[in-house]
């Protein structure tokens, strides 16, 4: 789904690309009461990791986003795999927030340098973009589910409730989620680094016209980051409170797949695994953008080497 | 692209299978009649299908 930036904001954080996950909450009632659940959570786990992996490589700034939103419909479609329709109700709403942060602070740097979106043409635009630097970084954080962010809230209880379930396709979903969190968090810091902070790659005749975005672009991106931000906290009982009646009759469960109780009493070793393995995403990252910054004879040898090429070409080809 | 499409005949049988087994595809009213249709089945090529079962994986 491409489109201009703000169009590929509104498609992928709110409206296109989310309504069949919307319309799979909608008819609980239906799937509730049928047998495939077990269908639908190990497609929506399969996707979520497939999505990431693929994100992994892309070096198009708005691709790799795109990719970010693929992967976390995944999370949302095995929540309802497992039938819990409020927390992938919960993930989408949050995610929502994000990643229309994301996309339109990518739309600002992309359009501020002249509508160059491949990130290794970029780099060092921390200096000249410092408020779409922030925000991109806010969106990310949230993204990765960093703690006490809106992404934390609804992406760790998806897990959570993954490992609760008990049987083989809750522990295959959990696996797959935390190692789409793993390498969620490694693109997410990618972008982040490749096109921020690392020292500049851009053509010399862009320079003279790079300049942030202005206050009109700035604004609704304060906005949201405010959402990114606060959100998840501050909806986090009205969505997945305990016996809450925000949904009405809307959020049917079977008794026999309600674990929500289960997930609350996790021992906190299981509950920390997203936490970290998103941190050694990061650090991940951080370890081969800066070996290829300080050591790049080894790198080059790593990327002649067939095993690298394999798995490379592996995940371009999708 | 061919997916999207793919995916697009899926839904529209989907709710078409909705119909034959409700009559309607008003939310409220099919949401209703649920519990009615819990065992009853399609017979497509000589094959027993719950009806819920086919609706809800043609509509995901």
């Amino acid at each position: 789904m491409e489109g201009p930036t703000p169009v590929s904001a509104l498609i992928h954080a709110a409206t296109l690309v989310t309504a069949g996950v919307f319309l799979m909450i909608r008819c609980c009632l239906l799937l509730e009461n049928s047998n495939c659940l077990f269908l639908i959570a190990l497609m929506g786990s399969l996707t979520a990791f497939f999505a990431s992996t693929v994100g992994l490589v892309q070096n198009d700034l708005k691709r790799v986003i795109a990719f970010s939103t693929c992967s976390q419909l995944g999370y949302m479609v095995f929540a309802v795999g497992l039938s819990h329709y409020s927390i992938a109700f919960f993930h989408l709403s949050n995610h929502a927030l994000f990643k229309a942060l994301l996309f339109l602070s990518a739309g600002c740097v992309i359009h501020g340098i002249s509508d160059e979106q491949n990130m290794l043409k970029m780099g060092g635009l921390i200096k000249t973009f410092p408020i779409s630097y922030t925000m991109i970084l806010i969106g990310s954080m949230a993204l990765v589910g960093f703690p006490f962010l809106t992404g934390f809230y609804s992406k760790d209880a998806i897990l959570e409730i993954a490992i609760a379930k008990g049987n083989f396709i809750g522990n295959f979903a959990h696996f797959l989620g935390c190692s789409a969190a793993f390498c969620t968090s490694f693109y997410s810091f990618r972008l982040i680094f490749l096109a921020f902070i690392n020292k500049t790659n851009i053509f010399k005749s862009y320079v003279p016209g790079i300049h942030e975005a202005p206050i009109k672009m700035v604004f609704p991106l304060m906005l949201l980051s405010l959402g990114a931000i606060f959100v998840g906290f501050l909806t986090r009982d009205m969505f997945i409170g305990l016996g809450n009646s925000f949904f009405g009759n809307c959020n049917t469960i079977n008794i026999s797949n309600y674990n929500l109780i289960d997930s609350e009493f996790l021992p906190s070793f299981i509950k920390n695994i997203p936490f970290v393995l998103t941190l050694s995403g990061f650090t991940m990252s951080l370890f081969l953008i800066n070996c290829f910054n300080v050591n790049k004879t080894a790198i080059f040898k790593l990327k002649l080497s067939k095993f690298y090429r394999m798995f490379y070409t592996f995940l371009t080809q999708k | 692209m061919l997916v999207n499409r793919v995916g697009d005949v899926g839904l529209a049988l989907g709710i078409c299978c909705v119909f034959i087994t409700f009559k309607t595809v008003d939310y409220l009213t099919v949401f209703s009649l649920t519990s009615l249709a819990i065992n009853e089945h399609f017979n497509f090529l000589c094959f027993e299908l719950d009806k819920l079962t086919v609706i809800s994986l043609l509509l995901f």
